[in-house]
């Protein structure tokens, strides 16, 4: 279960990112009117399924002033798909329009209480945790989604209401954790 | 009678949903064969059922799909799966298992 109730604030961090540059999260609330944190991987299943789909949400947010991040913490070790080198050519392979990000500590993921790839944590502007949970309802075929749970909870929080639906069980692979 | 195995890691959420696919395909093909489930715990048992991720089918011991460059080797992982319009899906596509089956009964 999730470190982080529906109503607390975000947790700052500062991580790398693929495109070189380092992202700190505390920076992305100055201009935007809700900030989405994606734990995701290259190597689940479940995380590829749902990439282009969280991909379309960064876009298709964007200029309604929401940033999206993404955050790759898997031990590389056992799992050599997430290293941060296959990382970088995920983004650019999958024109990923979002900093893909390198918890190589995996102290943010800890701290979070993230446990599942992927898992969403959608923030509004005032940092308050206002959705947790799977990007929509139906991993294995977009076009048979009949919830879209950010969407509707990114929706929901630029019409500063509510989202109906504020928690959902994220669904994918465990986090690989180091030893 | 085919041998028909069916090997999961309770982690991966996919395998009740794979599993019942499974048993859906082989009513629909007429195949009356028990169905020898394998829950797969440790790196040690994935190594010895040689399990590249969950969930993994075998009829007469062949794979039903190839593997994908996710998983390529054994290990405790969820297995992806490339569908025929190519996206990757943690469920094995309903054709693969029909032809698996199909394969199986002109060997």
């Amino acid at each position: 279960m999730a470190n982080l109730r529906i109503g607390d604030t975000a947790l700052d961090f500062t991580l790398p990112a693929t495109d070189g540059k380092t992202y700190k999260l505390h920076e992305a609330f100055k201009n935007s009117r809700a900030v989405a944190v994606v734990f995701t991987c290259n190597h689940c299943p479940y995380a590829i399924a749902w990439e282009d789909r969280i991909n379309a949400i960064a876009r298709d947010y964007a200029a309604q002033g929401v940033r999206l991040f993404a955050i790759n913490a898997n031990n590389a070790s056992t799992h050599p798909a997430d290293s941060f080198e296959n990382m970088a050519k995920r983004a650019s392979e999958k024109h990923f329009v979002f900093p893909y990000l390198h918890d190589e500590s995996q102290s943010v993921a800890r701290s979070y209480g993230a446990e599942r790839t992927p898992e969403l944590f959608i923030f509004d502007a005032t940092k308050t945790l206002r959705y947790h949970g799977a990007p929509d309802d139906n991993y294995e075929d977009e076009h048979a989604v009949k919830h879209h749970y950010a969407r509707e909870a990114l929706d929901a929080i630029l019409a500063e209401r509510e989202p109906a639906l504020p928690e959902t069980k994220p669904v994918g692979c465990s986090i690989k954790w180091k030893p | 009678m085919p041998k028909v195995e069916f090997l999961y890691w309770a982690d991966c959420p996919s395998h009740e949903r794979a599993l019942a696919l499974l048993r859906e395909v082989m009513t629909e093909e007429q195949i009356q064969a028990p169905v020898e489930i394998v829950e797969v715990k440790t790196e040690a048992e994935a190594q010895q059922y040689q399990f590249y991720g969950s969930p993994t089918i075998r009829i007469d011991g062949a794979d039903i799909a190839p593997l994908t460059e996710y998983s390529m080797q054994p290990t405790l992982t969820c297995r992806a799966y490339r569908r025929a319009d190519g996206r990757i899906s943690p469920l094995p596509p309903r054709d693969s298992i029909v032809a698996a089956f199909r394969r199986a009964s002109t060997v």
